[in-house]
């Protein structure tokens, strides 16, 4: 499963409009990042926080399926179809290039390996 | 402490909170021989009588000082407009900082004066008092002053309301008909229907007011309000980006995944709303449980959301959607307020 989130993942930063891509594994984080965007680092680092904030949510009694972040300069796409949040995938996408049907289709794909 | 002379059917009841007793009754004696028979005025010098004092009568309009024992006016505001939503505050202070100015207005005063600029004549700011008393502030219509357009016109719509909300900017006018909740229809230039209701909500500054219900010329739109606001939310995202509105505005006809998201969303219906202000204080809620848990967990989220955002150097998380297999919940994280609307499906629970 590691193989098709890597693979998944540096598909995902090839499509226009995204940034970063990332898949939670084993609960460790598989990061593809775009060469002119963020850092690998920086990209990590924000993916984690992001699973904080799943987790705060699911203790919060709102457990998330699917999540939609935006924000002034981008927008975080998320879900989490694997029940507890175990298992994540997540785009970090520029509000302006990335394409709906984009972030449907790579997200669908997730979801087929996550439940393989 | 009650001036009930010169009684008449409409007279208002304004209550000062001051503990500067001399200016209380000074002002007091000015209201009553102003205009005789307009105002029942009553008077405490802090926040114990005063509450004692709203229990007892029926007040229209508060005087706020600042500057006052056990618990000052700036702390005594955000708990009147959480108690008493519906009762307009002024406040009047020798403090008239520029930081307690933008606190007052931020957290539901109408009006904020200097004692100094009023205290040589009160005719200043009588007419001021008097439009705000006349001014409805109860329930949904209370908000108005203090939320953004989306809002009030999610607020009115939840609330099964019948108004028209006037909104003028960017150079235009139109108007949003809203029956019984329903949103009817849209107009503002030639435009009509849902382009002129997504052209509306993602006009960038200018104003609006709630009107009372007229009929409309017709009806143009036909769809529940949530998903007719969510749609906008995703057009303007879109028009921002220079998506999918043609050259002269108009929406371009949804893709298969957006009408199926518009389909699914007419299945749900709007389990509870919470609205507070920045500082975490209640101001709205609406079939709300576990408040003060919700408003722990949009504060957790807001600071979490700034916490990636500069990480990413975003800025700030604005709106946070989270969707289960139960329902929606939409967060908006405003710099003066923090909205909760959650939606389930029909027939399900969270």
């Amino acid at each position: 499963m590691s193989d098709r989130a890597e693979q998944w993942a540096a598909r995902a930063v090839d499509s226009r409009g995204v940034l970063a891509a990332g898949v939670l594994v084993a609960q460790k984080w598989i990061v593809s990042v775009r060469r002119d965007g963020f850092s690998q680092t920086r990209a990590e680092e924000a993916f984690r926080r992001l699973e904080e904030c799943v987790r705060v949510l699911q203790r919060g009694q709102m457990p998330v399926g699917r999540l939609r972040w935006t924000f002034e300069e981008g927008r975080i796409e998320c879900i989490a179809p694997v029940a507890g949040g175990q298992g994540i995938a997540s785009l970090f996408v520029s509000k302006d290039l990335v394409r709906a049907e984009t972030v449907e289709q790579l997200f669908a794909e997730a979801e087929s390996f996550f439940h393989s | 402490m009650s001036e009930t002379a010169s009684l008449k059917p409409k007279a208002r009841q304004i209550l000062i909170i001051d503990d500067d007793r001399d200016f209380a009754q000074l002002f007091k004696e000015f209201l009553v021989s102003h205009r005789p028979g307009a105002w029942i005025v009553h008077t405490a010098d802090y926040y114990a009588p005063a509450l004692a004092l709203l229990k007892e009568h029926s007040i229209q309009l508060i005087i706020l000082d600042l500057k006052m024992p056990v618990m000052d006016g700036l702390q005594l505001l955000p708990l009147l407009k959480r108690t008493h939503p519906e009762i307009q505050v002024v406040v009047l202070t020798s403090a008239a900082l520029p930081e307690n100015r933008s606190f007052c207005l931020q957290n539901g005063a109408a009006l904020f004066f200097d004692k100094a600029d009023v205290a040589t004549g009160f005719e200043k700011i009588y007419e001021a008092l008097e439009a705000v008393a006349a001014t409805p502030s109860e329930g949904f219509r209370g908000m108005l002053r203090q939320v953004g357009l989306i809002e009030v016109l999610q607020l009115e719509c939840l609330g099964r309301k019948s108004s028209v909300l006037e909104v003028k900017g960017a150079g235009s006018a139109g108007r949003i008909f809203i029956q019984d909740g329903s949103i009817l229809h849209a107009e503002i230039d030639d435009q009509v229907g849902e382009p002129a209701l997504f052209r509306l909500l993602g006009l960038k500054g200018g104003e609006f007011q709630l009107q009372p219900y007229s009929k409309p010329p017709r009806q143009t739109i036909d769809g529940h309000w949530e998903s007719l606001m969510m749609e906008a939310a995703r057009v303007n995202d879109e028009a921002s980006a220079g998506g999918p509105l043609d050259e002269a505005g108009n929406v371009i006809a949804p893709t298969p995944v957006q009408e199926a998201e518009t389909v699914s969303a007419q299945e749900r219906e709007i389990a509870e709303v919470i609205v507070c202000a920045a500082t975490g204080e209640l101001l709205y809620e609406w079939r709300a449980e576990k408040i003060e848990k919700r408003i722990q967990l949009m504060d957790d989220l807001l600071n979490r959301g700034f916490s990636i955002g500069q990480v990413l150097e975003w800025s700030r998380g604005e709106r946070l959607e989270v969707e289960s297999r139960s329902g929606r919940t939409i967060m908006l994280f405003q710099p003066d307020r923090k909205v909760l609307i959650r939606s389930k499906i029909s027939g399900g629970g969270q």
